[in-house]
This record gives C-alpha cells, structure tokens and sequence, in this order.
C-alpha cells in the first residue's frame, strides 16, 4: 500500500514527463526533481552562439572553428526554489555524471565547469566552448553517448551504477588552443544540477556533439603556374563520407629546395590565415590566389567537412607564379581596340540596350502572334 | 458547286477585309481541297486537316571560328586558342508573317547562340602555356528576314525548301583570365560587335517520311512540318567596317532542325 508522501512522487513524476516532452526535440531532458527544485531548458529558447556561424550548421555540434574562436553557447535555464542552492554545471560523457554516487566514480570524465548560487528563476548561461569540450573523455574513448552503466537521468541518486574506478588519461589534457587540436569527436552532455550540499535535488540535460577532426588530405599533388596565382591538382581525392570541399593553403617557401614552410606542415593542421583557394568536393584542382609573381610558394590542400572542419595537410608542391598572357591582353597588344563593357556608353558596345530590347519586343510580338494563331 | 462555294468564301474574305496574304491562303487552301488527286500517292496539298501555320523554330548547331583576328596585327586568336574546332548552338524563332504566291513564307526572325573558346593562356616567358586558362565567350544574335521559298514542296512531291535570310547581326563576348572577366590596362575585356548577317539554305521536309505521324503531330500540337536543314552562314560583325569592335562573326556551315507551327 503507497504512502501518500509516495503517491505524491508518482504524481511529480507523471507531471514532469509531460513536460519535458517538448524539450526532447531539441535533445535536452528534463531530469525528476526530487522536491519542489527543478531546473530546465525551456525549447522555446534555443541555443544562441557567439560568434554567428554561417546558417546550416547543427546548433549541437561543436566544431574546431568554434573553438579555435574561442566561441561561447548562451542557454537559458528555468529555475525554481535555489535558495540555498547552488547551481552546478558539468560536462562528459556519461549520464553518470548527474549522478552524484556514480560522478564520484568516473573521475575526470566528468569535469566540473562552474558553480554559483543562482539568484533568479530565469537564468542566462554562457558556456565557454573550450571549457565544455570533456576532452579527458573523449580522448580515453570512453565516450559513447548514453553510458549504459548508468541508470538514467539525474535526479538525487539512488540509481546504482557499477562505475568502478576512473580510467587514468594517457596523457595530461591540453589547455588553451590546444584544445582545439585535440581532434576529439562523439557525443556528450552538459549538465546542470541544483545542488543541495552534496546531494543532487533537480537536473537538467544539454545534448551536444563535440567534431573537432577533418577529413583526410588529397594525395598526389602537382602545380600549375599562373600569373599571381598557382594551381594546384591532386589525383587522389578524400573520401570521407562527410567531405564538403577543399582548402588550399599557400606560404612563401623557406626552402625550395626541399619543399618546405614555416607554418604548413604535412599531415598537422595548417593556419586559417594561409588559405588562399577553396575547390568544391568534386574538383580536382583549385587556384591558389593573391600570391606575388617571381616568389616560389610551398602549398598544401586539406580537406574540409560539412561542420567546415579542416582537415590535416596534404604533401607540400612547390610552384612560383609568373606572368601569362591571356587572349585579350594578346589581342590588345596586337592593336585590338574593343572592350570596356556592353553597356559603356562610350565604348563600342553602344546601342547595345537599343538592340536587346527590340530584339525582347520582338520576340515578344512574334510569341504573341504565334500565340493568337491567324487562319493561312 | 464546289467551284461556287470556292468563290463565295474568297469574295467573302475579301470584302470583310482580310489581308491579302491570308485571304490568298484562305483561298489556296478552299482550292487545294476542291482539287483531285492528280500529284500522286504523297501530296500534302491532300492532308485532311492542315493547322494554322504562322512561326517556325529552328535548333541550330555549327562549327563557330571567330574572324578575331582581323583588323589586328598578328593572330592573336590562333596563338592563344589554337586552330582546332568550336562550336555553336542556338535558336532561332522567325515569323511567317506572308505567303507570297507561287514563292512562300516571309518574315522577321531572331536568332540567339553560345559558343566559347578556351585554352590554356601563354607564359611570358615564350616557354609553353601555363596552368591559367583564358576563354572568349560569345553570344550571337541576330534580327534577319527570312524568306523560305515552300511553295515548291507544297505543290510538288520534291520535299525541299530553299531559304534566304538576310539582316543585322549582334554579338556580346567576354574575355576571361582564371574564370575572371580579364582587364588589361583597366580596359575589360567585355563589349559588343554588330554588323550585316545573312545565310543560305535548304530544308529537307520529313513529313513524307511518315506522313501519318506528320498528320497526327499536326492535329495534335499542330506541328505543320518538321525538317532537316543546311545552310551557309556569315555574319560580319565588324561595326559595318569600324575598326574598335572585335570581330566574333564567322562564316560556316550550320545544320540543324526547323519545326513549323
């Protein structure tokens, strides 16, 4: 027979899984308050990021532009009883880490990003893009999602879990940039949990995608000369799945002799500020512009993603541009005097309007002619 | 009584003040029907319906060299883009506004192509081509009157149509360096060339190889004729003798499809 105090726990849990129904398309749950605390992510307030990425981008991915701009995610919380609360927010891997026994468990999979006592009942959030990427979980590939060893969302604990002792990173975490670089990428979560001391009274949950990697580099480069520009070719292409196009990174040569750069290195990532040609998925070559005649350039192509991920660098060509002569700087200087523009006024092109629109009008009337038939 | 009804229509049109053109062919059609079958087993004079024949629609394909090299020292064109072959594709819409009697159809046309010459552009150096490619874009128009003398296959079983145009042609060209509109000097290297236009030529008339089909695509969607044709082309886009217009006319050889609606 239930108690009342359990019938009233039914009652809340009923209560809180119709609303959290509209959170779940914009992948965020609402964990079970234990008491009257509750904290969500209402779907009417979507995730706003700063800086504006180009549109078609997920909102729930983060890519490495995201970081390497060193970006933030605003969310807006929905708050209710936190006095003497405080406001706990964690990234990783796992749904354990909304769980305060099981969190004590998986270590540094679960990384703690921030705690304050929040004051308001609507509360603006901004999440620093490096500081929410779990990096220590990602790179010990222990991040697959849904981590089935625990019991489910949040909530005050009580869920048992088998977490076992925390997995030891290989390596120290990188900091700063080098996150960036970390070429983490898989599912993970942000959450947000109403602490009461040390027991966990409401949660809620942000679903994201950490894609910090491109795509492989094209192989079997060769260069083209051009005036102020090369041309760089490829004969094997990328075939990730996800590929989106090409970059082409150009640098004066520090040695031309052996083909090398300073800052364009094979097989690491090369600077944005050197990308001088972009190609479509299909292409087979790019140009490589706005590079000086007479200086030889070392270039390199990496391959980009649809979350715009470059990828590492392809084998370095080397190739200085000189000066070509096109069909109508030939024509010119063989005394050709045509150009400037259809519609210079006074160019030979002039009259060109007249004619055009007869031409329209008339078509038009023949059309119209043809249209209304006439009996021969 | 045939012959009355015959002379009752044409009077009629005529007082109700028909063009002369239409009126004739009003007349020629009353008179082709009251005709026995005198001309053989294929005669389209004998078609049992014959929809109203107003324009004509050509597709039109040819081999297009530009005349760019003259009016200028040297030949730029052939050095850059070579001597092989370009080609030409484009439409033409014409107006059969009148029937002369005894010659045929005659009317306004106009004419639209595309064709493009690209090559890889010349080092400085004199040492090859470089990896940059250069192009000359040209779109040909024309306004032209057309004169296709028919009456000889409407009234005999020979399935040709002679043809004339004459008129003034129009031409847009863009240079292009490396997929750019070129510019040298600060001059672009974009313009327009005008000049005289005209062609010969000839039709071959398929009706009369499935004269059914013909009939059918007739009463259906009204197609008069479909034919197969040739025609030696020239248009002197010189700015009728201006030297400050490039010349993208050319004289060639054009085949291509008419149909007659």
């Amino acid at each position: 027979m239930k108690t009342r105090a359990e019938a009233r726990g039914v009652s809340s849990r009923v209560l809180c899984a119709l609303l959290a129904l509209p959170s779940l398309v914009l992948g965020v749950t609402i964990a079970e308050p234990a008491a009257a605390q509750s904290v969500s992510i209402p779907s009417t307030a979507p995730i706003r990021r700063f800086p504006a990425r180009r549109s078609g981008l997920p909102v729930d991915v983060i890519t490495h532009n995201d970081c390497l701009d060193d970006g933030t995610l605003e969310v807006v919380l929905n708050l209710s009883q936190t006095s003497d609360l405080d406001l706990q927010i964690w990234s990783g891997t796992s749904s354990g880490c909304a769980n305060d026994d099981q969190r004590a468990t998986l270590g540094d999979r679960c990384q703690l990003i921030d705690s304050f006592n929040p004051d308001q009942t609507s509360h603006l959030v901004t999440l620093r893009v490096r500081d929410i990427l779990p990096i220590a979980a990602l790179t010990t590939g222990s991040g697959s999602g849904s981590d089935s060893r625990t019991g489910g969302e949040g909530g005050s604990g009580g869920d048992s879990g088998t977490g076992g002792a925390p997995p030891e990173p290989t390596d120290p975490a990188p900091t700063g940039s080098d996150i960036c670089e970390s070429g983490i990428e898989g599912p993970f979560s942000v959450f947000f949990l109403l602490v009461d001391g040390t027991q966990t009274a409401a949660s809620a949950t942000l679903s994201l995608r950490a894609d910090l990697e491109g795509p492989d580099p094209p192989s079997d480069l060769s260069v083209g000369l051009g005036e102020g520009r090369l041309f760089i070719g490829w004969g094997q292409g990328t075939n990730a799945d996800d590929l989106l196009g090409y970059r082409v990174f150009c640098e004066p040569a520090s040695d031309p002799e052996v083909c090398a750069a300073p800052s364009l290195v094979t097989g690491q990532r090369p600077p944005r500020d050197l990308e001088v040609g972009r190609a479509a998925q299909t292409s087979t070559e790019a140009p490589a512009s706005g590079l000086e005649n007479g200086t030889t350039y070392a270039c390199g192509v990496s391959g980009m993603d649809t979350y715009d991920n470059v990828g590492p660098l392809s084998e370095l060509v080397c190739g200085t541009p000189e000066p070509v002569q096109g069909y109508f700087e030939a024509y010119r200087r063989a005394g050709g005097q045509a150009g400037g523009g259809i519609c210079s006024f006074d160019g030979p092109g002039r009259g060109a309007g007249g004619f055009l629109g007869a031409a329209f009008v008339g078509a038009l009337a023949l059309l119209r002619r043809a249209r209304g038939g006439g009996r021969r | 009584m045939k012959a009355l009804t015959t002379l009752a229509v044409a009077a009629g049109a005529f007082l109700v003040g028909a063009p002369w053109a239409h009126a004739d062919e009003e007349l020629q059609a009353i008179l082709r029907n009251a005709e026995g079958d005198e001309l053989g087993a294929y005669n389209r004079r004998h078609a049992p319906y014959e929809s109203p024949q107003t324009v004509a629609f050509e597709l039109r394909f040819g081999r297009y060299v530009p005349d760019a090299d003259e009016g200028v020292e040297g030949t730029p064109f052939a050095d850059v883009f070579g001597g092989s072959s370009r080609y030409y594709g484009g439409l033409e819409l014409s107006w059969q506004a009148l029937r002369i009697p005894y010659v045929g159809t005659f009317g306004p046309g106009f004419g639209i192509g595309y064709t493009r010459a690209t090559a890889k552009a010349l080092l400085e150096s004199g040492e090859g081509r470089s990896s940059q490619p250069t192009s000359l874009t040209i779109i040909p128009m024309y306004v032209v009157g057309v004169l296709r003398a028919d009456e000889l296959s409407r009234r005999t079983p020979v399935p040709l149509v002679p043809y004339a145009k004459l008129g003034v042609g129009y031409a847009i060209w863009t240079a292009s360096d490396a997929d750019e509109t070129a510019r040298v000097d600060g001059v672009l290297g974009r313009g327009a060339s005008y000049g005289l236009q005209w062609a010969l030529g000839g039709m071959l008339l398929l009706d009369a190889l499935a004269p059914e089909d013909a009939r059918e695509a007739d009463a259906s969607i009204g197609l008069n004729n479909a034919y197969l044709f040739a025609e030696w082309y020239r248009s002197e886009l010189d700015g009728f003798g201006s030297d400050d217009q490039l010349e993208v006319g050319t004289d060639t050889w054009m085949v291509g499809l008419t149909l007659e609606f």
